[in-house]
């Protein structure tokens, strides 16, 4: 579903991400996991088509981030931490519909789409209510409705509970899992090992650009002899530097 | 171009402006009151001062001669003449009075005033007032009438007296006529205006469009909108137009708030201006109008695409702002330079340059009774050109990856 191939980025002397190949399956969460400025971040703007990478490609689905990006962004969905990267002024209808109008959404479902979404996230109290009078967590309910509102077939996480309280992040988690079962393939980018662990069926870490290993976590702490993933990591870390 | 996207962005962007306060008062409010407020109060605000000056007018005299035989010829031969009623009082310390706005003014008689006076010699006074006070200036400045005219009646009787004609005094009987005065009574009207509308037609774009301009990228790169935007189907071309439109829109709005106060301080404005403006034949001609409109709209491009191009290379809403600022007081320069010119001044090169010519031409339109087509040329064409230039690096930078993702 997601090939990633040799995707390199520099900025101006900067290497940012360097030669960075791993391929994730359909109904497959793979984790990115690495520190703060690590490449987590610039490697999934490069796959949803933001920044053009130096060199290398990625193929999502059936089309080419370099070739395609119309169809790759058709393919994605991808939801930030942080600021929910919401319209403040918009009600949570108006913030869904923008995304789903500039994602092509036939205006005829859109109403039914929204109805879907407003349900199966149990929206509907405060639907038509402004983004700002919302509490966090119904905040990250509307971003993840303008996530799927085009229902991709790819997730993008990019450090998505940062910032977040329990149940929010429960919330995102469970959610993750939904895409799981819905055969999507995701990508969850994380500093927080606990998380990476709990969610990700495979995991990759990266460290100054590069990925040093792929993975599942049982595979990892074999080939290391440790109990826990954040033990793990420090050691292959400190094996690195 | 898919306009279909840019429209969608356009109808969002305008319908979340418009509901922030913050834009309503910098973009459209403040433009159209500031200017008709400021000038209603100081208008009021001087009527009210000079009313209140001449009501209940307490002043104090002050003489070594005789005081009784000093105020009798003070009330019958000067305050007897004034419309307010002046009223002498008695203070003992009456330099405090005065610094205390207790009194408006103090007159001070010389000794030998009197006998001076009648004597047909100079007889001395002194005015003396709060100069940090507007109604004792106004009541010193009354009393200087009232002595002044005192004085012409005194000369008047001594000439008189000895037989001899006034008009001798006169020498000289001089008319001052003013040119334009026969050809056209609203040229004070059109000097003021040649100042007055480029200023606001360069400045309010500026001004009016930096709430938007801010908002539509700096804050979408602040509030965290700008990623998820960039994933979404249309290109960076697309979305930075709908921006681009959004952000013309109210610079624009901007302008015709601004006349609209304008509009509504012709109002409040003496009759006799209103008049001038609305029967004088020869005031600005509809084709003048009709080309500064234009200027007008495609100054508002260019700010609009200046204004974007700050905000895309912003981090943050502070950043733009404070990036952003700087350029309305750079704006004011060529109207200033342009204010000094006359007309005749114009050269060529004044209409290639951005900014200024359309200042020049816009001084010349509301100036000249006949429009100069060559300078129109030049200045629209001159100006198309910075706008398509300042729209190719706008979308350029919004491109720039670099930028866009600068930390």
């Amino acid at each position: 579903m997601i090939q990633v191939k040799n995707l390199k980025k520099k900025f101006k002397k900067t290497e940012a991400v360097k030669d960075i190949s791993f391929s994730v399956n359909k109904g497959e969460i793979f984790g990115l996991l690495g520190e703060n400025g690590a490449g987590k971040t610039t490697t999934l703007r490069m796959l949803a088509t933001m920044l053009k990478p130096t060199e290398g490609t990625a193929i999502l689905g059936d089309s080419d981030i370099l070739k395609d990006p119309s169809g790759v962004r058709k393919k994605i969905g991808i939801l930030f931490g942080g600021e929910t990267g919401l319209y403040d002024r918009l009600t949570a209808r108006e913030n869904i519909t923008y995304f789903a109008q500039l994602n092509d959404i036939d205006p005829k479902m859109l109403k039914t789409r929204i109805v879907e979404l407003t349900k199966y996230l149990s929206m509907e109290e405060f639907i038509d209510r402004k983004v700002a009078k919302l509490s966090k967590g119904m905040k990250q309910k509307v971003a993840i409705a303008r996530s799927i509102v085009h229902n991709p077939s790819i997730m993008l996480f990019d450090e998505a509970t940062s910032g977040l309280d329990i149940s929010a992040a429960r919330t995102i988690h469970d959610f993750i899992h939904q895409c799981k079962a819905e055969g999507k393939a995701v990508i969850f980018s994380s500093h927080s090992m606990a998380e990476v662990e709990k969610i990700c069926d495979r995991i990759g870490i990266i460290r100054r650009g590069q990925l040093v290993a792929i993975g599942t976590v049982e595979e990892f702490k074999k080939r290391h002899g440790m109990n826990n993933l954040e033990d793990t990591f420090i050691k292959m870390v400190g094996d690195q530097s | 171009m898919n306009w279909k996207y840019v429209w969608i962005v356009l109808k969002k962007e305008l319908k979340d402006l418009f509901r922030d306060k913050k834009t309503i008062i910098s973009s459209i409010l403040l433009p159209a009151l500031l200017f008709p407020v400021l000038m209603f109060l100081l208008v009021k605000g001087g009527q009210a001062t000079a009313k209140k000056a001449v009501e209940n007018i307490k002043i104090v005299v002050q003489s070594e001669a005789n005081i009784n035989d000093i105020k009798d010829f003070l009330q019958k031969e000067i305050l007897n003449t004034s419309k307010e009623k002046i009223q002498i009082v008695n203070i003992k310390n009456a330099e405090e009075a005065l610094k205390d706005d207790d009194i408006r003014a103090i007159l001070y008689f010389e000794k030998d005033f009197l006998t001076d006076i009648h004597a047909e010699k100079t007889g001395k006074v002194t005015i003396i007032y709060n100069t940090t006070s507007s109604k004792s200036e106004i009541v010193a400045n009354k009393i200087s009438q009232l002595l002044k005219e005192y004085k012409e009646r005194l000369i008047y009787q001594r000439i008189t007296s000895r037989g001899i004609d006034v008009s001798i005094l006169e020498g000289i009987h001089i008319t001052k006529k003013g040119i334009e005065n026969q050809i056209d009574q609203t040229a004070w009207l059109k000097k003021m205006l040649s100042f007055i509308i480029p200023l606001f037609l360069v400045l309010y774009p500026i001004a009016g469009g930096i709430p938007a301009a801010t908002d539509l990228v700096a804050g979408e790169k602040e509030r965290g909108t700008l990623e998820p935007l960039l994933t979404t189907q249309p290109n960076r071309l697309f979305i930075i137009t709908g921006k681009l439109i959004t952000v013309t829109i109210f610079s624009m709005i901007s302008v015709v708030a601004y006349f609209s106060g304008m509009l509504f301080l012709g109002f409040i404005l003496p009759k006799e201006i209103l008049q001038t403006l609305v029967y004088s034949k020869t005031f600005i001609a509809p084709l003048s109008i009709l080309l500064m409109i234009i200027i007008g709209v495609l100054l508002a491009v260019m700010a609009a695409a200046l204004l974007l191009t700050i905000s895309t290379f912003a981090r943050s809403f502070k950043e733009a702002q404070s990036y952003m600022t700087p350029l309305i007081f750079a704006s004011m320069i060529p109207t200033y330079m342009v204010m000094m010119w006359d007309v005749s001044d114009f050269k060529v090169i004044h209409f290639l340059i951005p900014i200024l010519n359309a200042v020049a031409l816009i001084k010349e339109l509301i100036i000249n009774a006949e429009i100069i087509w060559t300078h129109v040329v030049l200045t629209i064409g001159s100006t198309l050109l910075f706008v398509i230039l300042a729209l190719i690096y706008c979308v350029k930078m919004f491109n720039k990856e670099e930028v866009l993702f600068r930390s």
